[in-house]
């Protein structure tokens, strides 16, 4: 009875609210409106692009007859839990685009740090060129990977030109590091552009004082630069979820089992499990919105320790 | 291109029989305003009913129906002539397909499947087919038909043996008649096959398997004789046709279908400079699967009527006739004249056999898995 009856006050209070946000009398209310009407569009498309599709695959990890969808079962969430390749498959996507992350956001502060503190000539074109990949898909990615470091690469020739080795020893397009070089070659871009707004804040003075009581140019990089610009370095980790959704390059490489290419298999002919892949998606998207919960708090405390 | 008189003597009649089913059409048409009204009789046995063609789309889709491929374009042609009703170019493989099929079995997009059997035979273990045996079902082979109706051959590629004959002259080689030949060590050093992945790369291995008496359970006798011409410098390869034009291979184990491309359609060769043979083993055992393509009407399909019709088109005389025009062997390919082209019909009589279908399907993994784990040959990944 008591569950009803709060079950009725809430409802209530909704309409209350539904009907003040709709026409308002108090300058509470319109601020509300305003926000309701600035947030529509974006509930729109989420609900569109975002919940209904995600619903869809939550019925589909439930179906016993996944190409029809009918029926319920749970054993594409049960395979998933007790297959050990899935956990694999999940170690190998964590410590690989992990590392890929780490090794951009590295580069990514040296670049920052060249474009911010000297006078380059033709800035502007090498702002570009480090900008550039952003735009490029996987696949585009991968292909310029073949054409540097296959078998009939540029680099893998000069290589084996120079040191007179195999051409086809030295080809690693399709070993694991040319998949790796074509992570990072993704994630630059996207790091050096967080790390720059973050640079351009950067107190000077503080840096110029250090250098005049004697500091040297690293010691006045890891105590003063470094402490300023690590909520930028927190910011550029989050490219992480970036190289979680690379697809296009793994396709074309094969070299690592990493999460996207897992799905792909599972939905295409050979093996197909298509509620297994929607069980798989779910983990992941779950995994990405902890993750930028967890990051975005660090990213907004001050006191970040890394 | 050479003509080979087979072919024209072929397309002269099926013009003239065309020609005159228009004008039958044209006289028709003038009647009924366009066709409908009109009603065909399709089906075999309990199968058997009216279809009109007030009910034809404008358009009919059907899964790899395809221009360039099996002379598809011609059958579409061919069946646009007769019923006034187009088909949809619908490029792609049998593994897009039922890909597309799966994605879309609430909401058939195509009336029907068509394409590599096993394919078909995947789709019907996910209810996407449906019941519906044309007319001629009965005189399809029964290891190349469900016998619910739901899958049916309609043409077949069998596993053969090409072979560049001026490289065999200079080495002083005989023609191959038997498995046995291909172990000579002047063949054998540049012999290649298709990876047992492949569709193609099985349907060898397994006729080199029961060549020497093995079946689906039982791979030794394959392992042995890669272990034989592996000594030499056999191997595995994925693309044949530049290797062959380049003479770094001079026999390939592949279809008919793609060792009679290479001899009539192919710039680089001279016909002479190429053969085909279909091989027995040693001791006169059959050597040459027949890897059979077919279709499969679909559940819930938008269009039987039409579907059913193009259904029992294809397995027609006339239509058969097609497929050998693009050297592929139609289903029906004993009861026609078959083109001097090919091999001899007596050949595939002595040396073509099938497998159970279904039985494939099913042991397909394991036996793909075997062969690329046990046999010597480079190139098997």
């Amino acid at each position: 009875m008591s569950v009803r009856k709060s079950a009725t006050s809430s409802a209530r209070r909704v309409a209350t609210l539904a009907a003040a946000t709709a026409r308002p009398t108090t300058e509470r209310d319109r601020e509300r409106r305003r926000i309701a009407i600035m947030c529509l569009p974006f509930f729109a498309l989420a609900t569109v692009a975002g919940f209904v599709p995600l619903a869809t695959l939550v019925r589909l990890s439930l179906a016993e007859d996944a190409v029809w969808i009918e029926g319920w079962s749970l054993e594409a969430w049960r395979t998933l839990a007790t297959t050990a390749e899935y956990r694999w498959v999940a170690w190998n996507t964590l410590w690989f685009v992990g590392l890929a992350t780490l090794v951009s956001v590295a580069l990514g502060v040296a670049v920052s740090h060249v474009l911010e503190k000297y006078d380059l000539p033709l800035e502007r074109a090498v702002v570009a060129a480090v900008s550039f990949p952003i735009a490029l898909p996987g696949i585009i990615v991968a292909y310029l990977i073949i054409v540097l470091l296959g078998r009939q690469g540029l680099v893998t020739n000069a290589i084996a030109v120079a040191t007179g080795q195999s051409a086809l020893d030295l080809a690693s397009a399709t070993a694991i590091t040319g998949l790796f070089l074509g992570y990072v070659y993704s994630l630059l871009p996207r790091a050096t552009m967080v790390l720059r707004g973050t640079y351009a804040e950067v107190n000077v003075r503080a840096e110029e004082a250090a250098r005049a009581l004697g500091a040297s140019r690293w010691e006045t990089f890891y105590h003063v630069t470094l402490p300023e610009i690590r909520p930028g370095i927190v910011a550029a980790i989050l490219t992480f979820r970036s190289g979680l959704a690379i697809f296009g390059t793994v396709l074309v490489l094969q070299s690592h089992r990493v999460i996207t290419l897992q799905i792909h298999d599972e939905t295409s002919v050979g093996s197909y499990d298509p509620d297994v892949a929607a069980a798989i998606g779910l983990v992941y998207v779950a995994f990405i919105v902890a993750f930028t919960f967890v990051g975005l708090r660090f990213v907004e405390s001050d006191a970040v320790e890394i | 291109m050479s003509e080979p008189t087979g072919t024209t003597r072929r397309s002269v009649l099926t013009s003239g029989a065309t020609a005159g089913t228009l004008a039958v059409a044209g006289c028709l048409s003038d009647f009924t305003g366009g066709g409908s009204g009109q009603t065909y009789t399709v089906g075999h046995g309990d199968h058997e009913m009216d279809v009109d063609a007030g009910a034809f789309p404008e358009e009919l889709h059907i899964y790899c129906v395809q221009t360039g491929w099996s002379n598809w374009g011609a059958v579409m042609e061919a069946f646009e002539d007769e019923y006034g009703v187009s088909l949809y170019d619908a490029q792609g493989s049998s593994g897009e397909a039922l890909e597309d099929m799966r994605a879309n079995a609430r909401n058939p997009t195509h009336s029907a499947y068509n394409g590599g059997y096993s394919f078909g035979l995947e789709a019907m273990s996910d209810d996407l087919t449906a019941e519906y045996k044309p007319e001629n079902w009965d005189v399809v082979p029964d290891d190349l038909k469900t016998d619910d109706g739901h899958v049916t051959a309609t043409r077949q590629m069998t596993t053969s043996v090409t072979y560049r004959t001026d490289v065999y002259e200079e080495r002083g080689l005989d023609a191959p008649e038997t498995w046995e030949d291909l172990k000579h060590p002047d063949i054998a050093k540049d012999l290649a096959f298709t990876p047992p992945h492949t569709a193609n790369g099985q349907a060898s291995a397994l006729s080199v398997n029961r060549a020497y008496g093995g079946d689906l359970d039982d791979l030794d006798p394959v392992i042995e004789y890669h272990e034989e011409i592996a000594e030499h410098g056999a191997d595995f390869r994925r693309n044949v046709e530049g290797p062959m034009t380049s003479g770094e291979i001079s026999t390939v184990v592949e279809y008919d279908y793609t060792g009679l491309n290479l001899k009539y359609n192919n710039d680089e060769f001279d016909e002479d400079q190429i053969d085909v043979a279909v091989l027995p083993g040693p001791d006169g055992e059959p050597g040459a699967m027949n890897v059979p393509y077919g279709y499969a009407l679909l559940r819930n399909a938008p269009n039987p009527e039409a579907a059913k019709l193009f259904m029992d088109f294809v397995l027609t005389e006339d239509c058969q006739e097609l497929f050998f025009d693009a050297y592929v062997r139609p289903i029906r390919a004993d009861e026609l004249d078959q083109p001097d082209e090919f091999p001899a019909q007596s050949a595939y009589d002595e040396a073509q056999f099938t497998v159970d279908q279904e039985e494939l399907v099913s042991k397909q993994a394991d036996i793909q898995d075997e062969l690329v784990e046990r046999t010597p040959l480079q190139g098997a990944q």
